[in-house]
């Protein structure tokens, strides 16, 4: 058992055939608006997704002989969903009330109706296909994992999908970009800034 | 005036990430400081997102203001519907800064 954790900084984006990047990575590359309220440790992420985009512009040039690897991001129905409901709920919902007052409002009694919920949607919606070409559809594997072995597991410092991630990624050699500093299991390649994890090495 | 096509411009039919845009504006300012118009061309992708609109129109528009109008025409936009909305949107956020630093805050606060 080890940590296998890398730091974002330097790693080099042909390494591997795929990556899983977390819903939040996934989040920042699609929506962020370049304005100068992005996080430092955001834009890590953000360029390294984009470093992935365009190593593909290689293919069939001189330069292709040196790239080891065209990677592709890794999209199972888990992570589409919490990319889906992170973004319209922590996002698109709390610019539309406002910081100060979206927790007044209900999301589905209350947002869902708006035409800004649509048009958010469609925008989002519209951004994931266009990832179409660099993205490889996996199954989730809900009944190979066993999702009782998983739920009682559940703890104060861990939610559900993070369990299922770790089980889902475990063996298959694709590394996880995350920046949840909770996001703490051996024998799992992790791509962080976060100092906590890289401690850990 | 001057032709871009940002397909071959930027060696891909997919006008996804924000890099690309940035290829687009860098591209579109050394014509327009050479006294040029430019017609960006659309036509030849074959997707697009909003971080490359934003990198790409926000940033000439934010750059020219008002004047980009008269400076930068687009044409084949409309091979897509939703490739106008994005393009709309790029400009009325440069307009409205407040709203795109509460996007770019609420992203922020997912990796705290």
């Amino acid at each position: 058992m080890a940590y296998l954790i890398s730091p974002i900084d330097g790693y080099s984006p042909d390494s591997n055939p795929l990556y899983f990047f977390d819903a939040n990575a996934w989040i920042a590359a699609l929506k962020s608006t370049g304005s100068i309220a992005v996080d430092v440790h955001e834009r890590a992420y953000v360029d390294f997704f984009e470093a992935i985009v365009s190593l593909h512009n290689h293919k069939g040039t001189p330069q292709a002989k040196r790239v080891k690897h065209f990677p592709k991001f890794v999209m199972c129905s888990l992570l589409m969903s919490e990319i889906i409901n992170a973004y319209m709920r922590q996002v698109a919902m709390k610019v539309f009330y406002g910081e100060n007052h979206y927790q007044q409002f209900n999301f589905k009694k209350d947002y869902r109706g708006t035409a800004d919920y649509s048009a958010k949607l469609k925008s989002l919606i519209s951004d994931l296909m266009a990832f179409e070409d660099f993205i490889d559809i996996h199954d989730d594997d809900f009944k190979k994992i066993d999702p009782f072995s998983i739920i009682h597991m559940l703890n104060a410092d861990n939610d559900f999908n993070d369990f299922y991630y770790f089980y889902y990624l475990q063996g298959k050699g694709i590394p996880i970009i995350t920046n949840d500093g909770d996001f703490i299991f051996q024998d799992l390649p992790i791509i962080t800034t976060r100092k906590n994890l890289l401690a850990l090495k | 005036m001057t032709t871009v096509n940002i397909a071959h411009l930027i060696g891909t039919s997919n006008a996804i990430i924000q890099k690309f845009g940035l290829q687009v504006l860098d591209k579109a300012n050394s014509l327009i400081e050479r006294g040029e118009n430019v017609e960006l061309y659309f036509g030849d992708l074959s997707n697009t997102t909003t971080g490359f609109f934003h990198a790409s129109i926000g940033n000439l528009y934010r750059a020219y203001g008002d004047q980009f109008f008269n400076l930068v025409t687009v044409s084949g936009i409309d091979k897509k519907e939703d490739w106008t909305e994005k393009y709309e949107e790029a400009i009325n956020l440069v307009k409205n800064p407040k709203k795109a630093n509460e996007i770019d805050f609420a992203i922020s606060k997912l990796f705290e």
